[in-house]
C-alpha cells in the first residue's frame, strides 16, 4: 500500500514538474534569438561613456520574459546605451513583504518598484529620492506624462518620486452581458435602471444555462479585488459616484476630493445594493469572488452580467463554446445606467508609478545616469524598441509606418508580450497604434469574429462617451496610519459596507458606525486627502 | 566550600566529556532557539518606536507607550481577544483529544496491515499546505461553484454561503483542522502506546478486565504523561496556532468572527507598515500566552503531579 502511494505521489510530482517546465506553444519568435544577426550601433541619443549597471527589484508578470531569460529588450538597451539593467524580478503576491525584507536588510538596489508597499511608505523610510529637482534630466518623460496628467504622477505629499509607465488607451474594463441569454429572454441591452433591474430579475428566475436548475444563475457578478474594494465600481458609477481604483475616494461635482461615503448619494446607493442583494440580483459571494473565481463562474455559464477586463468577453465566449455551448456570446456594453440616468466608467489609469530611485543609487552617484537611460527609453529610439521591437525581426516599415509582423500579432497581445515587447513590468509608453495592431491581430474589424469584435467594442467603442478620469488614492499620513484599522480592518468601513449590503446591519446602523469611525481618525483621512488633492492639483 | 565547588565542577566536566556526543546533538537546537526565539526578543523594543525598517532603532523615533495606549483604547480589542480565545479554545477542545482517541482506536485494531493503511491515509492530509487546504475549503463550500452547493441544489434546497456567515467560521476551522491534523498528531500517541509494558495488559486480563477496562486502566494512564506535556506545550502556542488558515479564510463578512490578535498584528505590521503597533499587539498576545502556560502548568502540577517547571 505504502509503495503504491509513494509511486502515485512520485508520479504526480513528476507530472507537475513536467507541466511546470513545459514551454507554452507559441508562434512568436524566441526573445533570445531576436538579436541574432542584428548589429545595433550605439544610440545617437544616448551612449554612456562608462558602462552602467542598474540593479533593480520589481514585480514581474508571467506573460513577459525576463532579462535573465535572455530577453532581447534588455540586451538591446545595453547595446544601444551602454547601460545594463539587471532586475531581481519578484511575484506580485506578497511583494510588500519582500520589499520590507529588503529594507530591513539595508541593501537596496538602484531602482525599486514600490508595488503594494506604497511609494510614500518608501519615501518615509528614507529609501527613495524625490525627483522634483531632476525633472530637467527627463524631458521626454515629462512630455509623455503631459500637463494634464501631472497630478497623477505626484504623491500625496506633492512630490514626484517615480518613473512611470504610460498607456495611452483609455479603455480596459467593461460591463458585459450574455448576448445569447438576452436573446433567449427576448430582451435588448438595457438602456435605463429599470430595464437593468428587469434583466437581472429575468436572469435570476430563468434556467438560462439550461442545466435544469433555475437557481444557479448569477444576475450580476462582482469581482472583489484585493479587499473587496473593486467590486462595487460598476454600481457606484451608476449612482453618479466617480470613484477611485479602490472605490474609497471620489471627486464631487464641486471638485472636492473625499471618501465615497461622503458622497450625497452614497447611502441611497447602499440601500439600493442592499435591496438587490436581498432580491438575489447581485452575487451572494461578492466578498470572496476573486478574479479567478469570477472567470470560472463566467466560463461555466453561471454569470449573466459582469464588469471586468474587456478581453474576458472574448476569452469566456471561447471557453463556453469549447464546452459545447455554441451560441454563447459575451457582449461588451455601455456602462450601467443608474436611477438618475448616470452612466460612467473609470478611465484606465494612464500614468502608473513603476520605479523609484533609491538612496543607495544616490550614494553611488548613479541618479543622473539612471535618469538619462529612462529618458532615452521615452525618446524615439526607446519608444520604437518598446512598442515595435527590432526592424526586420518584429516589425517592418511599410509606407513610412511601423507594422508589426503577422507572427507577432497573430495571437493578439499574448505573443507580442511573450516576445518581450510592451515590457510593462519595466515600463515605457505604449502607443495606441501598437495596441490596435495587436488587438486586430493583423485583421480588419469586419474580419474579426463576434467575440473579438465584442472585445474591441469594450475597449474602444461602447465606453468611449462615458469615461471619467479616475482620481488616485492619495496615501496621506492619516490614510497610511488608519487604513488597516478604520478602512479595511475588521471594524473598518469596508467591512461595514459589506455587512450592510449583506443585510447584517441596516443603512442607519452603517451611518452611525461610520460617524464613530470618523471620530476615531477617519475624519483626518478625509481632511488630509482633500488637502493633498488640492495641493497636487494646484501644483 | 571551595573544595566542594571544585569537586562538583570536575564532575560536571567529566559528565559533559563522557556524554559529549549527546551534548553535541543539542547544539543545533540551542542555536535554533537562540537565533529564532531569544534573539527576536531584543526587537520587542520596536513596540516603543515609530519604527522604520531602513533607519533602524537609531533613526526611528522613540514614542514610549503610544502603541500600547492605542491598543488598549481600541474599542475592538475585547472582540479580537474573544475571537482569539474562541477560535483557539474550540480547536483545542475538539482537536486536542481527537488524536489520542484515534491512536487508541488504531491500537485496538487486530489487523496490522489495515492499521498501517489507515494510519498512512490519515496522516497524508498533514502534508497539504495551508494555502491548498484553504483553496479546497473555499471551492467545496462555495454556493455557486462548490460540491456542497450543488448537492444542496440537487436536493431542492438553497445553498448557504458558509464562509460569509460568521456563525459557521468556528465549525469550518475545527472540521478542516480535524481532517488535516488528527492522523499526524496521533503519531506521538501511537509511539507512547507502543512503550506500554504488554505485561500490564496481561495482568489486567488475568484480573478479568475486558477491552474497555484495559483501555481505561492501562492504556490511558500509560499515555497520560504524554497527554499532559503536549497539553501544556499546546497552551503556550494556543494563541498563535491557526494563524495562516484563519487569515486566508477571512473575508469582509466573516471578519467580525475571524479577526484575532495575530491576524490583527500581521495586518498592522505587514499591510499597514506600522511595525511598532504590530509589535505591541504581538507582545500583548505573548503575555496572554505566557499566562495561559503558567496556569496550565499549575493546574497540571496540582491535578496530576506532572509539569514542565
Amino acid at each position: 500500500m505504502k509503495r503504491l502511494l509513494s509511486l502515485l505521489l512520485a508520479l504526480s510530482m513528476l507530472m507537475g514538474l513536467s507541466i511546470a517546465i513545459a514551454e507554452t506553444a507559441t508562434s512568436a519568435p524566441d526573445p533570445k534569438t531576436i538579436l541574432d544577426g542584428v548589429t545595433l550601433e550605439p544610440s545617437k541619443g544616448l551612449y554612456l561613456d562608462e558602462h552602467l549597471e542598474i540593479s533593480g527589484m520589481g514585480i514581474h508578470f508571467n506573460n513577459y520574459p525576463t532579462e535573465f531569460d535572455g530577453c532581447y529588450y534588455f540586451q538591446a538597451i545595453e547595446k544601444l546605451t551602454n547601460a545594463k539593467i539587471v532586475i531581481d524580478w519578484r511575484t506580485a503576491d506578497g511583494y510588500d513583504t519582500q520589499v520590507a525584507t529588503t529594507l530591513a536588510s539595508g541593501k537596496l538596489p538602484d531602482i525599486m518598484g514600490a508595488g503594494s508597499y506604497g511609494v510614500l511608505n518608501l519615501a518615509n523610510e528614507g529609501a527613495i529620492v524625490a525627483l522634483d529637482d531632476y525633472l530637467h534630466l527627463i524631458p521626454n518623460i515629462v512630455e509623455a506624462v503631459g500637463e494634464k496628467r501631472m497630478a497623477d504622477w505626484r504623491q500625496a505629499d506633492g512630490h514626484i518620486y517615480t518613473l512611470p509607465t504610460i498607456v495611452d488607451v483609455p479603455g480596459s474594463q467593461s460591463v458585459m452581458v450574455r448576448q445569447d441569454w438576452l436573446d433567449k429572454l427576448g430582451l435588448e441591452v438595457p438602456t435605463n435602471w429599470d430595464e437593468w433591474l428587469t434583466l437581472w430579475r429575468a436572469i435570476r428566475d430563468n434556467d438560462l444555462n439550461g442545466n435544469g436548475d433555475n437557481t444557479d444563475e448569477i444576475p450580476l457578478a462582482l469581482e472583489m479585488g484585493q479587499s473587496g474594494e473593486r467590486c462595487m465600481a460598476s454600481l457606484l458609477n451608476a449612482f453618479g459616484i466617480a470613484a477611485s481604483a479602490d472605490t474609497q475616494f471620489c471627486v464631487l461635482e464641486d471638485g472636492t476630493y473625499t471618501m465615497v461615503y461622503e458622497h450625497p448619494r452614497y447611502f441611497e446607493f447602499l440601500q439600493a445594493v442592499q435591496d438587490m442583494y436581498k432580491e438575489g440580483l447581485i452575487d451572494p459571494e461578492f466578498t470572496m469572488r476573486k478574479q479567478a473565481e469570477l472567470f470560472t463562474a463566467m466560463d461555466t455559464g453561471l454569470v449573466g452580467t459582469a464588469m471586468t477586463w474587456a478581453e474576458r468577453a472574448r476569452l469566456s465566449t471561447y471557453t463556453n463554446r469549447e464546452s459545447g455551448n455554441e451560441d454563447a456570446l459575451w457582449t461588451c456594453v455601455a456602462p450601467i445606467v443608474g436611477p438618475y440616468g448616470d452612466q460612467m466608467t473609470q478611465e484606465r489609469k494612464a500614468v502608473t508609478s513603476v520605479w523609484c530611485i533609491t538612496t543607495a543609487a544616490e550614494e553611488a552617484g548613479k541618479v543622473e545616469d539612471i535618469l538619462k537611460v529612462f529618458n532615452w527609453n521615452y525618446g524615439k529610439e526607446g519608444l520604437i524598441l518598446y512598442n515595435y521591437g527590432i526592424e526586420g525581426k518584429t516589425y517592418d516599415i511599410v509606407d513610412g509606418k511601423y507594422v508589426l509582423k503577422p507572427e507577432i500579432v497573430k495571437n493578439g497581445f499574448v505573443d507580442y508580450r511573450a516576445t518581450g515587447m510592451e515590457y510593462e513590468p519595466f515600463g515605457g509608453r505604449w502607443f495606441t497604434d501598437a495596441f490596435t495592431q495587436c488587438l486586430f491581430a493583423g485583421q480588419n474589424i469586419d474580419e474579426l469574429d463576434d467575440a473579438s469584435q465584442s472585445f474591441y467594442n469594450g475597449l474602444a467603442v461602447v465606453n468611449n462617451d462615458y469615461f471619467y478620469p479616475m482620481p488616485q488614492t492619495l496615501e496621506t499620513e492619516a490614510y497610511t496610519e488608519y487604513r488597516g484599522e478604520l478602512i479595511t480592518g475588521a471594524a473598518g468601513v469596508c467591512v461595514l459596507r459589506d455587512q450592510c449590503i449583506a443585510g447584517q446591519i441596516t443603512v442607519d446602523e452603517f451611518k452611525e458606525k461610520y460617524e464613530a469611525l470618523k471620530d476615531m481618525g477617519l475624519q483626518d483621512v478625509i481632511d488630509q486627502g482633500a488637502e493633498a488633492y488640492a495641493k497636487i492639483m494646484g501644483e | 566550600m571551595q573544595r566542594n565547588f571544585s569537586t562538583r565542577w570536575t564532575k560536571i566536566r567529566s559528565n559533559i566529556w563522557r556524554n559529549r556526543y549527546i551534548y553535541m546533538m543539542v547544539i543545533p537546537v540551542l542555536v535554533y532557539l537562540a537565533l529564532f526565539k531569544y534573539m527576536p526578543m531584543w526587537f520587542l523594543r520596536t513596540s516603543f518606536y515609530d519604527y522604520k525598517l531602513l533607519k533602524g532603532f537609531d533613526g526611528s523615533k522613540f514614542v514610549g507607550l503610544k502603541w500600547f495606549k492605542r491598543l488598549f483604547s481600541n474599542p475592538n480589542l475585547l472582540k479580537y481577544i474573544g475571537n482569539t480565545l474562541r477560535l483557539n479554545i474550540s480547536a483545542m477542545v475538539f482537536l486536542f483529544p481527537l488524536p489520542m482517541i484515534f491512536a487508541i482506536l488504531l491500537n485496538e485494531l487486530q489487523s496490522n496491515r489495515f492499521k498501517k493503511t489507515v494510519q498512512t491515509i490519515s496522516y497524508l492530509p498533514h502534508f497539504v499546505s495551508t494555502v491548498v487546504l484553504v483553496s479546497m475549503i473555499t471551492t467545496i463550500v462555495s454556493p455557486s461553484l462548490g460540491i456542497i452547493g450543488k448537492l444542496v441544489r440537487a436536493a431542492g434546497g438553497t445553498p448557504v454561503n458558509y464562509l460569509a456567515d460568521p456563525n459557521y467560521f468556528v465549525p469550518i476551522n475545527v472540521i478542516s483542522g480535524a481532517w488535516q491534523s488528527v492522523g499526524w498528531d496521533a503519531v506521538i500517541y501511537v509511539s507512547a502506546l507502543s512503550s506500554i509494558d504488554p505485561g500490564l495488559y496481561e495482568a489486567a486480563r488475568i484480573d478479568g478486565a475486558g477491552r474497555f477496562k484495559q483501555i481505561l486502566h492501562v492504556t490511558l494512564p500509560g499515555i497520560l504523561p504524554t497527554f499532559v506535556i503536549i497539553f501544556i506545550m499546546r497552551m503556550g502556542q494556543m494563541l498563535n496556532v491557526n494563524f495562516e488558515k484563519v487569515y486566508l479564510l477571512q473575508n469582509n463578512l466573516n471578519l467580525p468572527a475571524s479577526e484575532m490578535l495575530p491576524t490583527f498584528s500581521y495586518k498592522t505590521g505587514m499591510e499597514s507598515r506600522n511595525y511598532g503597533y504590530a509589535t505591541a499587539v504581538g507582545m500583548f498576545n505573548s503575555v496572554i500566552s505566557l499566562m495561559l502556560v503558567i496556569i496550565a502548568n499549575k493546574i497540571s502540577k496540582r491535578v496530576s503531579d506532572i509539569s514542565l517547571m
